[in-house]
């Protein structure tokens, strides 16, 4: 274990003083082991007391730590300051994103808090269970999905770096819509997939697959899969809205040339909108861009479709 | 003004539980709590939650172990209330949606733990603290139960022995707000942070349990702080009994399984007391690495198993201690772990205040005496949490508001004021440092008169310290400096009656070791500790242990 | 060099620049490349929301093809590339799909054996055919231009899937720019998402991400963007006008696909590289080049 140092560029914001954000620099003795929290804690007793931050367990569980370092949210308290410097040279700490700044490093989460309640997070247990002495029979099996799905310690890391709900205010967010498939995968939830039908209204379709939910979950619950899923419950369901459209309109692109035929594809989501992009259509046309609706099958397409036949009976077991 | 018929400090199990059925009793009830509640120190409990399910089981067998678990401290009829309560506890957890882990046939698991005679700690996975945290947060909302978050209770506020409310501040702006109550539930936790070796979160201040004391309200067997065993070597990050309920051993540096030699019929699954004992035994002996650490092995497990009952502690492992348990054997040693003592209250919450309730770990019924068995913890919060609540909204429904004095709010107003204004001081961390230390060096597993009364000089010279400590920071918005400071202020109170009662005491029992009176003295000191405030420090009164069913004995195992 | 080459639907519709300038450049560095064109569309990760064992079924079908011809994938699509890998790790990371998904293989008498390996053209040329070498094929270096590099997502995350580089502080297209002497613009969203996925279902929010990277990458001095993937491509430059428009400012950054940026350094003729088949003229850049 060698003696090095890292410097440590943090936003620092106090609504008292401060007219505008700005960042300070931080030289702080390190180790192999420490953390951007124990550095954290030890800038503020040592150097700056009033460098603001929530913590609480250290040990990755609780959640408070949630943080920017070097652009990507992630807890301080799971997050090497070795492994920082190595791949970024210096380590910079900021709020996290998405929600608004209340002081340093310390953001408002109101805003992710009601996109939770958006989802009705709570489990509607069957409550003529009550007083019952008997627990419902579940195999772990049976509890695998919500399993990961409840490893969710809502620090809000998936939150802050989802692509789309920087553009997309109604969008309710990755741990949100997680928190529902957790409670549709549970057989004890008495409302189980007719959670589903609501959810178009927060946004089901407006994740952009970024995968950022993902690579920066500290607990690894993988919310864009839940929403992948919840997706594919809400098409069975009947959906109608244009990514319910999408899906059908690929599927069945798919299923008769093999190969996704643009055109056809753009008129079944789009409809009469299409009419928007008549201009661009027109310019893709005379670059020889713009595909026929009218593609010729791959090759072999009898293996395709032979596929999907095989692929619903599966799917209606 | 704020005000409430009930009002819970803490958001924690025990908090929760009791908001929930406080509300559900019709009482208009709120939590207010320093953090949100999902990041209470509940959600870090790791191992299980203990009932007699199991059909060769029974509450009478629970009761047995917890009593001796408790080396006879525990007063024995609320150790009844709460073994035979725990089924109901336990279903209830589950049908509310609790992600237990299970046996093939569908029910919910169990498995051995510390100084239990059966298998009877329900888990899940080894975050059955998030698991149960999680579902109990839940369902609070379901319920609507309101909460005032980031909101840190400073002072109780009691006048002629009748609760009003408390003083509290919004973190957000802070402004110091008077929050009046018909009642009070204090389920703050444990006061782990005392020490620098602890495995509780860096908010466990003991805040609810020094409020009380503050506010002139004698609190019970503070010397009973209970060492877990097994901590990670460096962070003293928490590592589960279930351990070594699944089968992991302890393992000295001679390769030995020592607890052969400290509880021969239990080995690793001893009560925790005994076998952090064994284990600071070993390294002071000189068996342990490094002088510092004992190996908690569970090679033998096998990763599947690893996988299945015990992936929070790997990863753990892997992150804080470098090392994969399924490859090599993890670095442990003990730690602080919890708080035996508090709020001494009856079986449903009361204190000797009127209106105020406590529950959970910051409450002293008491049912873990002078240690507390694994498992027991969890239990005892959604039991007595329950108990309280539905105390509390019926003293609420009948008492009437008799109005909230100004005093207290305005000389909290100005104590923070002056805190906040001070320019120049002694560092609150430097204070904090050197308590932990002298905690866990004079007053920790091993103790005996010359340490204590060292400890006594040191925390006397630290409270004079804290008189001009300052926060250094003179901002009113998120002022953490400020809170950190505060904490400090109730866990330096607390460290002095912890002190006090150690050194008081001329025994060993349970928790409470003494190498200069290694034995137990049932004829003198079978008795509860009372600690009350007083101008020159704590003033020590003692009350008798209630005895029902089970004789003390000797504790062997 | 021989591979498996699965171009892609869009690169066979709606950017046969890409498909016509990856030939160049594959018969320029002697890649041979083997079309499977009995091969169906990896799904893009939509057919997963219809129904995710036909998604997992098709791309099986994909990998044993591939197999059988006992050779690797190339792929030209980050899209295509994140699909195909997740479909691939999860199958060889669950037994049980393994096999049920052989089962239904079975039926067309197809099997996947969990061989094959599926690489990206930017990964190949680094890993396989080598950056030194690459730099020794160079002939008309791109003289200091200022490119930035739109990785997007399916290139990079997640990273248990794509087992490639680190999402947090990826360089192969860093070092390729470098390798073809041009100069690599650092800009707030080369990592981040073009909107495409939500084009055709919120097409304000999608026009949104792409005007806001790129303007991003504008303002950070790129006199260039390129892309490893025709669906960012699409949303990028084919809507690019539409973005600016929506967003109240010009933009004008054009956007070309990674093989014609590796094309023009290898010193094939910007016009049979399709340079002139973008919604955003590349004629300022090509003259100063």
């Amino acid at each position: 274990m060698t003696a090095q140092e890292a410097v440590f560029r943090i936003l620092r914001y106090n609504p008292e003083r401060d007219a505008s954000r700005r960042y300070e620099t931080y030289r702080v003795k390190i180790d192999n082991r420490m953390t951007v929290l124990d550095a954290l804690e030890d800038i503020k007793h040592e150097q700056d007391a009033s460098l603001s931050f929530r913590r609480s367990c250290r040990s990755g569980i609780c959640g408070s730590c949630a943080m920017k370092v070097n652009s990507l949210a992630k807890l301080a308290c799971k997050t090497r300051v070795v492994t920082e410097v190595e791949n970024h040279g210096e380590v910079l700490v900021e709020p996290m994103d998405n929600m608004p700044l209340i002081r340093d490093l310390v953001v408002d989460m109101n805003e992710f808090w009601r996109e939770i309640d958006r989802g009705t997070p709570w489990l509607e247990w069957d409550n003529t269970l009550e007083g019952s002495s008997k627990e419902n029979l579940l195999t772990n099996e049976q509890q695998q999905v919500s399993g990961r799905l409840a490893d969710c310690i809502m620090c809000g890391c998936c939150f802050s770096d989802c692509v789309s709900r920087i553009f997309d205010k109604n969008f309710a967010g990755p741990a949100s819509l997680a928190k529902v498939h957790r409670l549709v995968a549970d057989p004890r939830d008495k409302v189980g997939a007719n959670r589903v039908p609501a959810l178009v209204g927060l946004g089901l379709w407006a994740c952009t697959h970024c995968y950022f939910c993902w690579s920066q979950c500290p607990r690894d619950v993988r919310p864009v899969a839940a929403i992948s899923v919840l997706r594919a419950l809400s098409f069975k369901q009947g959906d109608e809205s244009h990514g319910a459209r999408h899906v059908n309109a690929f599927m069945n692109s798919i299923e008769r040339t093999g190969m996704l035929n643009e055109a056809t594809l753009y008129l079944r989501t789009m409809g009469w909108t299409t009419i928007r992009d008549f201009d661009l259509i027109l310019k893709m046309a005379v670059k020889g861009k713009a595909p026929l609706p009218f593609p010729r099958p791959v090759p072999k397409i009898d293996e395709i479709r032979s596929i999907f036949r095989l692929a619903h009976e599966v799917k209606e077991k | 003004m704020i005000k409430h018929d009930v009002i819970v400090v803490g958001a924690g199990l025990a908090g929760l539980r009791a908001a929930i059925e406080a509300r559900e009793k019709g009482a208009d009830v709120a939590v207010l709590s320093k953090l949100h509640p999902v990041r209470s120190h509940s959600d870090q409990a790791q191992g299980g939650i203990n009932a007699p399910l199991g059909e060769d089981d029974s509450w009478e067998k629970h009761t047995f172990d917890t009593i001796k678990g408790s080396d006879y401290l525990a007063d024995q009829d609320a150790v009844e209330v709460m073994c035979k309560d725990a089924p109901r506890a336990i279903i209830e957890l589950e049908h509310w949606g609790a992600l237990f882990t299970r046996f093939d046939n569908g029910r919910i698991a169990q498995r051995p733990f510390g100084g239990a005679g059966f298998p009877r700690t329900c888990f899940a996975a080894d975050k059955t603290g998030h698991v149960l945290q999680t579902t109990i947060f839940e369902q609070s909302r379901k319920n609507g139960v309101q909460m005032y978050e980031e909101w840190f209770a400073t002072s109780l506020v009691v006048e002629d022995n009748v609760c009003k409310g408390l003083t509290a501040i919004e973190i957000v702006t802070g402004e110091v707000h008077a929050v009046e109550a018909k009642a009070v539930i204090l389920a703050a936790g444990g006061a782990g942070q005392v020490y620098n070796k602890t495995s509780n979160s860096l908010s466990t201040t003991g805040d609810g349990i020094a409020m009380a004391y503050n506010a002139g309200i004698p609190i019970e067997d503070m010397e009973f702080v209970q060492f877990h065993p097994t901590t990670l070597y460096g962070s003293n990050i928490l590592v589960s009994e279930g351990a070594r309920g699944e089968g992991g051993y302890l393992v000295n540096a001679q390769g030995e399984r020592f607890m052969k030699k400290y509880a021969p019929d239990k080995m690793e699954l001893a009560p925790r007391d005994i076998v952090a004992r064994a284990i600071e035994t070993e390294i002071t002996e000189g068996r342990g690495f490094a002088n510092e650490y004992v190996h908690l092995d569970l090679r033998h497990l096998g990763e599947a198993k690893i996988n299945e009952r015990l992936p929070t502690i790997r990863e753990l492992a892997i992150y804080f201690a470098g090392v994969d348990p399924v490859k090599e054997p993890i670095p442990i040693q003990p730690a602080q772990h919890y708080t035996m003592g508090g709020v001494p209250t009856g079986m449903n919450g009361v204190t000797p205040v009127k209106g105020l309730y406590a529950a959970g770990e910051c409450a002293c019924i008491s049912v873990h005496g002078a240690n507390r068995l694994g498992g027991n913890s969890l239990l005892d919060t959604v039991v007595f949490g329950k108990r309280a609540g539905a105390k509390a909204a019926e003293y609420a429904k009948e008492a009437s508001a008799t109005g909230f004095p100004e005093k207290p709010l305005q000389n909290e107003q100005k104590r923070i004021e002056t805190l906040l204004n001070r320019k120049d001081g002694v560092k609150a961390s430097e204070i904090k440092r050197a308590m932990g230390s002298t905690m866990f060096d004079k007053v920790g597993i091993f103790r005996q008169k010359r340490d204590g009364e060292t400890a006594v000089k040191n925390v006397a010279a630290l409270k004079r310290q804290i008189e001009t400590v300052s926060v250094m920071d003179s901002s009113r918005k998120f002022n953490t400096s400020l809170i950190e400071t505060l904490e400090l202020g109730f866990e330096l109170d607390l460290a002095e009656v912890i002190v006090a009662g150690a050194l008081a005491r001329k025994e060993s029992r349970g928790a409470h070791h003494r190498t200069d009176y290694p034995k137990r003295d049932d004829d003198k000191w079978l008795k509860h500790t009372l600690a009350v405030r007083t101008a020159d420090g704590p003033k020590l009164s003692y009350k008798p242990v209630t005895i029902t069913r089970f004789k003390p004995e000797a504790r062997g195992y | 060099m021989k591979y498996a080459y699965y171009p892609g639907c869009v690169a066979k519709s709606t950017a046969p620049e890409l498909y016509n300038s990856t030939a160049l450049i594959a018969q320029k560095l002697g890649i041979e490349l083997v079309e499977l064109t009995a091969a169906s569309c990896c799904g893009a990760g939509v057919t997963n929301e219809g129904n995710s064992f036909l998604n997992t079924v098709l791309n099986a079908r994909t990998f044993a093809m591939a197999e059988n011809m006992g050779l690797n994938i190339l792929t030209i699509c980050s899209t295509c590339q994140g699909v195909m890998r997740q479909v691939q790790w999860q199958l060889d990371n669950d037994p049980k799909l393994f096999g049920k998904t052989n089962e239904a293989l079975a039926e067309i008498n197809m099997k996947y054996q969990g061989r094959v390996k599926i690489k990206h053209l930017l990964w190949a040329l680094i890993e396989d055919y080598g950056l030194d070498k690459l730099v020794q094929q160079v002939v008309k270096p791109l003289k200091g231009l200022k490119i930035a590099p739109f990785y997007g997502c399916y290139i990079l995350r997640p990273v248990e899937a794509l087992q490639y580089e680190s999402h947090e502080k990826p360089t192969s297209f860093e070092r390729l720019i470098t390798a073809l002497g041009g100069e690599p613009v650092e800009y707030d969203g080369k990592t981040k998402c073009c909107g495409f996925p939500i084009l055709f279902v919120q097409r304000s929010t999608a026009f949104e991400m792409a005007s806001t990277y790129l303007n991003n990458a504008r303002q950070a001095k790129a006199d260039l963007m390129v892309t490893p993937c025709p669906l960012c491509h699409i949303s990028l430059d084919l809507y690019q006008k539409k973005a600016q428009s929506q967003a109240g400012f010009d933009i004008n950054l054009p956007v070309i696909h990674l093989s014609q940026m590796v094309g023009y350094a290898l010193g094939l003729e910007p016009e049979k590289l399709g340079f002139s088949k973008h919604m955003i003229s590349t004629a300022k850049v090509l003259r100063e080049l």
